[in-house]
């Protein structure tokens, strides 16, 4: 509770300002139940959205997450963010390289790829080209700030803002010079990430979140690749996920029940 | 009703024959014929003809009451209200004295009349002959003429009629309710006497009978839906049931108990702002001022904009006083003489002068005023109480039926140049006259009522003023500043119940959602020992 005392109001009025000025000697505060209150809540989210920001790669994330909110401020999350079809790499060319755009979703190579894959100073190394398959991780989320504003001031939103840090593994795989799919190992995957998650009801919310995947990716390209050196190349890998969720939200303090008027 | 109603059509109908073998040439065999066939326009000209023509005194007197049964089920409740009343005025010597009786309850319940039939009720009421009448019937005249007695603040004698009412019939939470307001106004009574003992007692009884009330529900979901079903306007007295257990436990000085009955007052319900300003008066007197001026500052926040609130604001400078925040008291007691003070010339033009009562009553039978009329000048928060009164809805509504039967009348066929069509004609604008009166009169007894209201309030306005002189005159004498920003410090804000709750502080901006939760820290500006 102390930890979580930060408010904000993300708003404009929602009915008429006071005219007439406040006095020195007195302050008003307003202290309510929340609307919408997290504590012991357990929040399941499917979520999807595309990668940002890599000049070579793009991909489309899609997944689902279990938070068990201990309190206002802090839960813990399972997640698992997916790629591609889980333990199945599509029909094997020739041994380790794949063939099967359709079991991933959306991953392909930016313009800036195709522009400079011939150029030998500016071509991107195959760990620059590694790609996220699937990845299972835990997250730690803290939600400092809850706000509230008013749409047009005709009814309110309530939502809190969070950060969320966390580890796991992934698998990963690049798309050699053959347009093979080509497994580059799987690794221990970082990821940080901001949220905000928008009250909808007691027991929906809408999250909109940005989160980073990082690993080190070292990847040995495969002798039969056309011109192949078999070189090994190494790069700190950061795929930024933007993603939309859904989240439904179970257990918890539950409102009381107002049958009759009183 | 719809029973009754059937019970009737079903003796009629078995009657039928009988008549036709006695009185052959008579025109109650049509008539009866057409009500039977539901022709109920053209039986009701025939038994008002039967009513007026016919030799034989049986044939006349079940005329008249199935003219008035007719009429009932034409929907024109006014005309009915006449033919019942004529039956029933002419006591139990009457075949069909106790079904007018019947038909007068109903007609009160369809014209939502509660003082001018159980008036009449009660001037005529048989109990020997009554005894005779369907229970459930009975119980609901009992209840309208213990209103009645209770309106005329013979409390004996209301108690007595609403302790009859049968524990099965729909008026039964009603009556209970109005048993109980009865005992806390006696409590009210017996504390202004200073009878501490009776007081206490009364209030007890007021607050077992709103508990019984609110045990008809069974406090679960299932039950209250079967209460509901089977009990008159319950969900709405549930809740005046919890506003009542509040202002029944302040009045035993329980402010603790009164407060959390309060609060149960459902946040922007109709009894909310009363709820608000009663809680008030709790915190004050549990001296918890800082929540005693937050219920006050949402009360006066837009939300209740117009609300006719005189005594808040008094309220609201007692308690600065109090806190000796001299400069705060002093600015609510001006918003008092710029708000309320000022209205007490006009109020008192209107209340003294020569208009009539008829003239009083376009304040609440029209919805839209003409500037010309006198009534447009009074100010919208008076008019906005009035208003507010759940009899100004029955005042309308019996308007407005006897409107609607005005054009029924006229433009039923049957009826074209015949006298019964005049007669009607005659008795629905003889009630449309009476109802002007009557609305008119009652507009302005509230008119009054205001009056007095905010003039009472002056003189507490004008103490506290005084008080506030002197109080400031002594700490000068004691070297206190004046200012009471240099008196002491402000209090800590209030503590957060849990991380369940949000604090937001008020800068200036009413949110919605914040309103019924707020609560002032103040300067603790009193002088701790006197220089």
């Amino acid at each position: 509770m102390k930890t979580k005392a930060l408010s904000v109001i993300v708003a404009v009025l929602l009915l008429a300002s006071v005219a007439s000025a406040q006095s020195p000697n007195e302050r008003i505060h307003a202290i309510q139940k929340r609307d919408y209150s997290i504590k012991n809540k357990l929040e399941l989210s499917i979520f999807a959205g595309p990668s940002v920001g890599d000049v070579f790669t793009q991909q489309i994330g899609a997944g689902l997450a279990v938070d068990y909110h201990f309190d206002e401020a802090f839960a813990l999350e399972l997640s698992w963010l997916t790629c591609k079809a889980p333990f199945y790499n599509g029909s094997e060319q020739t041994t380790g390289q794949f063939e099967g755009d359709g079991i991933r979703w959306g991953a392909m190579y930016t313009d800036a790829y195709d522009e400079v894959k011939n150029d030998a100073q500016l071509s991107p190394s195959n760990a620059d080209l590694a790609m996220i398959t699937n990845y299972v991780g835990m997250n730690v989320q803290f939600s400092p700030l809850y706000g509230k504003w008013a749409l047009f001031n005709s009814s309110l939103g309530h939502a809190d803002f969070y950060v969320t840090a966390g580890g796991g593994v992934a698998g990963t795989e690049f798309r050699n010079s053959r347009k093979l799919w080509q497994d580059t190992g799987t690794y221990f995957v970082g990821n940080f990430g901001l949220g905000f998650r928008i009250f909808m009801a007691r027991w929906f919310a809408v999250r909109l979140e940005v989160r980073d995947y990082a690993f080190a990716a070292k990847v040995e390209e495969a002798a039969e690749a056309a011109g192949s050196t078999g070189a090994v190349s190494t790069k700190i890998r950061n795929t930024l996920f933007v993603t939309l969720g859904l989240s439904f939200l179970f257990l918890g303090e539950e409102p009381v029940q107002i049958w009759s008027p009183y | 009703m719809r029973a009754v109603i059937i019970a009737l059509s079903i003796s009629l109908t078995a009657l039928a024959p009988n008549l036709a073998k006695a009185q052959a040439p008579s025109p109650i065999n049509e008539a009866v014929e057409a009500y039977n066939s539901n022709d109920l326009a053209r039986a009701a000209k025939l038994f008002y003809e039967t009513k007026m023509t016919d030799t034989v005194a049986a044939n006349r007197a079940k005329a008249e009451y199935y003219l008035a049964h007719s009429l009932y089920k034409m929907g024109l409740y006014q005309s009915a209200l006449a033919y019942y009343n004529a039956v029933f005025v002419a006591g139990p010597a009457h075949p069909y004295y106790l079904k007018a009786a019947e038909g007068l309850i109903n007609v009160a319940a369809a014209l939502k009349d509660d003082t001018l039939i159980p008036s009449q009720i009660n001037k005529f009421y048989n109990s020997q002959a009554f005894a005779r009448m369907d229970p459930m019937a009975l119980s609901r005249i009992n209840f309208y003429v213990g209103l009645l007695l209770y309106r005329q603040e013979k409390f004996g004698e209301s108690m007595a009629f609403l302790g009859a009412v049968d524990a099965k019939s729909p008026v039964f939470a009603k009556s209970l309710f109005l048993q109980a307001i009865i005992h806390t106004k006696m409590g009210v009574r017996y504390n202004l006497a200073r009878d501490e003992a009776r007081t206490q007692a009364e209030y007890d009884k007021a607050i077992a009978l709103f508990e019984q009330i609110i045990d008809l529900s069974g406090r679960t979901e299932e039950k209250a839906k079967i209460a509901i079903e089977n009990y008159d306007d319950i969900q709405r007295l549930w809740q005046l049931c919890t506003l009542n257990l509040a202002r029944s436990f302040y009045g035993k000085g329980d402010y603790s108990r009164a407060v959390q009955y309060y609060s149960r007052i459902p946040r922007f319900s109709k009894d909310w702002a009363d709820a608000l300003f009663e809680i008030g008066w709790a915190y004050y007197m549990r001296q918890e001022y800082g929540k005693a001026l937050g219920a006050l500052h949402a009360l006066h926040s837009p939300f209740f904009k117009d609300l006719f609130q005189p005594e808040s604001w008094i309220l609201t400078a007692t308690i600065y006083f109090q806190v000796c925040l001299y400069d705060e008291s002093k600015a609510a007691l001006n918003y008092y003489t710029d708000h309320y003070e000022k209205h007490l010339p006009l109020l008192k033009k209107l209340i003294e002068g020569s208009l009539p009562n008829e003239a009083f009553a376009s304040l609440l039978l029209k919805d839209k005023l003409d500037p010309k009329d006198p009534m447009a000048q009074v100010p919208v928060s008076i008019r906005k109480a009035i208003l507010e009164n759940p009899r100004v809805e029955n005042f309308r509504h019996f308007l407005r039926s006897l409107e609607a039967e005005a054009i029924a009348i006229s433009q039923e066929d049957e009826w074209k140049g015949h006298r019964l069509a005049q007669e009607l004609t005659g008795v629905v604008n003889v009630q449309r006259t009476l109802l002007q009166k009557t609305a008119g009169g009652f507009v302005k007894a509230n008119l009054r009522q205001a009056y007095q209201t905010i003039y009472g309030f002056v003189s507490h306005a004008k103490m506290v003023q005084l008080e506030i002189t002197t109080k400031e005159r002594l700490l000068v004498k004691a070297g206190y500043p004046i200012k009471a920003e240099l008196r002491g410090k402000l209090a800590p804000r209030p503590k957060v119940p849990d991380e369940t709750y949000n604090y937001w502080r008020f800068v200036k901006e009413y949110w919605e959602d914040e309103l019924g939760y707020y609560e002032y820290t103040v300067r603790r500006a009193c002088p701790k020992t006197p220089k």
